[in-house]
């Protein structure tokens, strides 16, 4: 684990978790949005934007956890291949 | 050899006809900025040579730059198309003197021997790490992408220069290109259904409806991250550097000079690394995006 690390390593490892916030960020501000637009068909105001809030939140959530378990497991299985 | 340099023409094109489109857009905020009254402090006088403008500053004075209109659209010369222009010229001159050379003599020596340097460190320590063997043919893409954005923040460093990379919209027709390639180079390594099987995410048929919007978005920031990272930075240090001078005549006292003096030489120092970097970074995630999109198996991992 000490074992240092290049620079380009070390981006290599980090950059695909980089945009892992603004993806769950982007998913709740679409949501709200589709949310929003559904409330103006309806006319139902506030109820459809907070349920898109909860769904883009939850599914951001569900994105989040899946990319990170799978990345970790990539990482892993690079540190077994490599020992 | 020659095909990256083909290409790099072709990129400019693309992404100068979005400049223009910019351009008008910051042009004519510029110009509602400029009606609400004449209050030009430090920070409109700053900005108004990190904003794209119609003329060029040259040491003789400034050159009014034509102006074209086509099919009712605004497609006059501007700053940074200029140099985004300058920029792919010099690639295309120097890049193919160097092409001619190299192939002449075995031992690249001098402009060669440089350039070598950086085609071998993306081939080695960028495409195959990243993509493995398989990325090898991505490789003229990606080298275009390195020198043409280097080419494009160094010459924001020469005085009377602009840099492209720091206009938004430069940023983003380079983004809409890795965008395509990103989208293109995994449909090709996996095949049209394993992709559209990948855009589910892999859960339950219930959730697809949150699901798909959710990973189709995240199609889309991944490039536009890269947008906004290099346009970021390179604006960033101009304004920085400007601000540091601009403080001379903020105090109206020639006893701050050496010190903005000395701590803008510093920031230039940090600018001329950041012109490197983020050339690096950008070619380096477009790589690794790419890389991502590509099974596995194909990864050459021989560290």
């Amino acid at each position: 684990m000490n074992e240092e690390k290049k620079f380009g390593e070390l981006m290599q490892t980090a950059a695909p978790y980089m945009t892992l916030g603004i993806q769950i960020a982007a998913a709740v501000v679409l949501f709200l949005f589709i949310g929003k637009y559904a409330d103006k068909a309806f006319g139902t105001k506030p109820w459809l934007m907070v349920t898109g809030i909860m769904l883009g939140f939850t599914g951001g959530m569900i994105h989040f956890f899946r990319e990170v378990i799978e990345l970790s497991k990539k990482e892993e299985d690079e540190r077994r291949k490599k020992n | 050899m020659f095909s990256w340099i083909l290409f790099s023409e072709h990129n400019a094109h693309n992404a100068a006809a979005d400049t223009v489109h910019a351009a008008a857009d910051t042009l004519a905020h510029a110009a509602a900025n400029g009606e609400h009254g004449g209050d030009e402090n430090l920070f409109t006088r700053l900005l108004h040579h990190i904003y794209d403008s119609r003329e060029l500053e040259l040491p003789w004075g400034h050159v009014e730059l034509p102006h074209f209109h086509l099919f009712g659209l605004d497609l006059s010369l501007t700053k940074h198309v200029v140099f985004l222009w300058l920029a792919a010229v010099i690639l295309i001159v120097t890049l193919s003197i160097v092409a001619r050379k190299n192939t002449k003599n075995r031992v690249p020596k001098g402009l060669g021997n440089l350039v070598e340097v950086f085609v071998l460190f993306v081939r080695d320590e960028i495409v195959v790490p990243n993509m493995g063997k398989a990325g090898l043919k991505y490789l003229p893409y990606l080298l275009t992408n390195f020198f043409f954005i280097l080419v494009m923040n160094l010459l924001g460093l020469i005085p009377y220069g602009a840099s492209a990379t720091g206009n938004v919209s430069v940023t983003a027709g380079l983004a809409i290109i890795a965008f395509f390639m990103i989208q293109i180079s995994a449909i090709r390594a996996q095949g049209f259904g394993h992709y559209l099987a990948h855009l589910t995410g892999g859960v339950h048929w219930a959730l697809w409806p949150i699901m798909i919007p959710i990973e189709v978005l995240g199609l889309f920031t991944k490039p536009f991250a890269l947008c906004i990272r290099l346009f970021a930075n390179m604006t960033g240090g101009h304004i920085v550097i400007l601000a540091l001078i601009g403080l001379i005549f903020v105090f109206k006292s020639l006893m701050v000079a050496p010190v903005s003096v000395t701590f803008a030489l510093g920031i230039y120092m940090l600018e001329l690394f950041v012109a490197f970097l983020q050339a690096y970074i950008f070619t380096m995630l477009t790589s690794l995006f790419m890389g991502l999109g590509m099974p596995a198996e194909s990864h050459g991992h021989e560290h």
